[in-house]
C-alpha cells in the first residue's frame, strides 16, 4: 500500500500531514523493499524497546560524539543493574524500559521535550490571553466590552477537553492536520481557558482600585488568582493527549505497552509532573518578589 | 446517514446524569478523606505533617495523569476481582476526581471549624455553597472520563461525532454541546454566588 501510494492519497483527502508516509512511499519503492522476496527479512522487522539492534538515534550519535554513546550505554547498563537489585530487594517486577534501550530513550526524551514545552507555551499563552482579555475588557464600546464578557464566560465554564475538540476540529477544517499544528492549538486552547480566567479577574481587580492602574500593577494585585491559573494551565496540558498531541503521557503508554511492566513509566511521569508544578510554584514566587519591587519602584 | 436531533438530546441528557453521578461519588469519596483530615489539622497529632504533605501532592498531582495510573493498575493487577471494565473506568475516574475534592473538601471544612471556634453563629453555614462549588467543578471536571470511554456526556458527543462524514456538522455539534456545559457550568456558579449572599445576609441580620 505504502509502494502504490494508496495511503498518501488517502492522507490527502482526508488533510492528513503525510510527509512520514512519503517517506515510506520511497523507502517500499527502492531496494530491497520493493523486492517480493528479500523484503520480509529487512523491511518488516518491528521497532524494538531494547538497545539489541541498531538504531537511528544510535547512528547520529556515532557520529557527533563516541563518548556521549560510551555514557548513554553506561546508563542503560547501570539502570539494567538497579532493576536487577530492586528485584532481588522488593520482589517486585520494576523496570524502566525507556532507560534501558535507544528506541525507549527516543520516544521517552521526545515526549519530554513535548510535554515541557507544551507547558511553557501553555504558561506564556495564559498570561498573553488573560492580558488580551483584560485590555479587551477595558474597552470603553459597551459591543466590544459585552462580547469580550461573553466570549470569557464561555471560555470559562467549558471543560478544556470540549475546548481542545473544538479547537482541533476547527483547525482541520481550515488548515488539515499535523503535529505543530496540534501543539499549536493544544497552546492557545489551554492559554485561552485559564487567560479568561485571568483576564475576568484583572478586570474586577481594576473595577476596585483606581481609574488609570496599569497592567503591572493590577497583576501585583491578582498574584494570588496569576498562581493558580498558570497551576493549573500545566496539570491540564497532559489532556492535550486527547487530540493527538504525543507528549509524555502518551510516549509511556507507548513503552508501556511494548514494555508490559506500568509501575516504572508511571514512577517517572508522577516525579516529572510533581517536579514540573513545583518548577512553576517557584518560578511564580520569583516573578511576583520580582513585579512587587518593580511596582513599588514606580512613582 | 440520518441525525435525529431529539434522539441526540434525550441520550446526551441520559449521559449527562454520569456526570452527575461521577461529581456526587467524588464529592463523597472527598468527604471520607477530607473531613478526618481537617479534624486532624485542627489538633496537634503526630501525623498532621504527613496529612498537609498529602494534601500539597493532592493539590499539584495532575487529574488526568492520575487517571490513567489508577486505571492502569486496577485494570491489570486483578484488584477488584468482579468488576466489570465499566465499572472499573468509572472508578478510575472518580478515584482521580477525589485527590481533587478530598483537598477542596478539607479547605472547607477547615474554614467551618474556625468559625465555629469563633463562636460565629451563621458563618459556618458558608460551607453549603463551598460543598456545592466543590461538586459543580468535579461534576464538570469528569468530562476526562472521554478519555476512558467512560459513558458519559461528552464520549457520547465524541461516538456521535465521528460517525458524521462532514467535518463542518462534526464542528457544530461539539460547539453546541461546549455551549451547553458552560451555560450548565455558568448557572451553578450564580447558583453557588446567590447561596453565598444569602447566607452572607442572615450573617449581617443576626449581627
Amino acid at each position: 500500500m505504502h509502494q502504490t501510494g494508496v495511503l498518501i492519497e488517502l492522507a490527502s483527502q482526508h488533510g492528513v500531514s503525510n510527509s512520514f508516509l512519503e517517506s515510506e512511499k520511497n523507502r517500499w519503492s527502492q531496494l530491497p523493499c520493493n523486492n517480493m522476496t528479500a523484503f520480509e527479512q529487512t523491511c518488516l522487522k518491528a521497532p524494538g524497546i531494547t538497545s539489541d539492534s541498531p538504531s537511528r538515534l544510535f547512528d547520529h550519535f556515532k557520529q557527533l560524539e563516541n563518548i556521549l554513546l560510551c555514557g548513554v550505554l553506561s546508563v542503560f547498563a547501570a539502570v539494567r543493574e538497579a532493576e536487577e537489585f530492586l528485584v532481588k530487594s522488593t520482589f517486585t517486577q520494576i523496570s524502566f524500559p525507556m532507560l534501558t534501550g535507544e528506541i525507549g530513550l527516543e520516544w521517552f526524551v521526545g515526549g519530554i521535550q513535548l510535554s515541557l514545552l507544551l507547558a511553557i507555551g501553555s504558561i506564556f499563552s495564559t498570561l498573553l490571553f488573560g492580558a488580551c482579555l483584560f485590555k479587551l475588557m477595558r474597552s470603553k464600546s459597551n459591543v466590544q466590552h459585552n462580547l469580550i464578557k461573553v466570549l470569557s464566560i464561555f471560555l470559562q465554564n467549558s471543560p478544556v477537553i470540549l475546548l481542545l475538540i473544538l479547537g482541533s476540529l476547527g483547525s482541520s477544517l481550515i488548515w488539515g492536520s499535523s503535529l505543530i499544528l496540534s501543539v499549536l492549538i493544544a497552546v492557545c486552547v489551554i492559554g485561552l481557558n485559564n487567560g479568561a480566567n485571568l483576564g475576568t479577574s484583572m478586570y474586577e481587580a481594576s473595577l476596585a482600585g483606581e481609574a488609570e492602574q496599569s497592567i503591572l500593577s493590577v497583576a501585583q494585585s491578582v498574584m494570588v488568582q496569576i498562581r493558580a491559573v498558570l497551576i493549573n494551565a500545566v496539570k491540564t496540558t497532559p489532556i492535550a493527549s486527547f487530540v493527538g498531541v504525543p507528549e509524555l503521557l502518551t510516549t509511556l503508554t507507548d513503552i508501556t505497552s511494548f514494555s508490559g511492566n506500568q509501575f516504572g513509566p508511571f514512577l517517572i511521569m508522577v516525579i516529572f509532573y510533581l517536579c514540573l508544578v513545583q518548577g512553576v510554584v517557584i518560578l511564580i514566587e520569583q516573578a511576583s518578589k520580582r513585579l512587587a519591587t518593580y511596582t513599588g519602584a514606580q512613582p | 446517514m440520518t441525525f435525529n436531533l431529539t434522539d441526540f438530546m434525550i441520550n446526551f441528557l441520559y449521559c449527562f446524569v454520569t456526570n452527575i453521578k461521577i461529581g456526587l461519588l467524588s464529592l463523597a469519596a472527598g468527604f471520607v478523606l477530607g473531613v478526618p483530615f481537617a479534624f486532624a489539622l485542627r489538633h496537634q497529632f503526630r501525623v498532621n505533617s504527613l496529612i498537609k504533605m498529602t494534601l500539597a501532592l493532592f493539590r499539584s498531582f495532575p487529574v488526568y495523569i492520575l487517571m490513567f495510573i489508577v486505571f492502569n493498575k486496577i485494570n491489570n493487577d486483578e484488584f477488584l476481582p468482579g468488576y466489570t471494565d465499566y465499572a472499573i473506568r468509572l472508578i478510575a475516574v472518580v478515584v482521580a476526581i477525589s485527590v481533587y475534592t478530598t483537598a477542596a473538601v478539607c479547605d472547607a471544612t477547615s474554614d467551618c471549624l474556625s468559625h465555629i471556634a469563633n463562636k460565629n453563629t451563621a458563618q459556618p453555614y458558608l460551607i453549603v455553597p463551598n460543598v456545592f462549588r466543590i461538586f459543580t467543578l468535579a461534576m464538570m471536571s469528569s468530562s476526562i472520563g472521554a478519555a476512558l470511554d467512560v459513558s458519559e456526556a461528552v464520549s457520547y458527543t465524541v461516538r456521535v461525532y465521528e460517525s458524521f462524514p462532514d467535518r463542518a456538522d462534526r464542528f457544530l455539534l461539539v460547539l453546541g454541546v461546549t455551549i451547553f456545559f458552560a451555560i450548565v457550568q455558568h448557572s451553578l456558579k450564580i447558583l453557588v454566588l446567590l447561596l453565598s449572599q444569602l447566607i452572607q445576609r442572615s450573617i449581617q441580620k443576626t449581627s
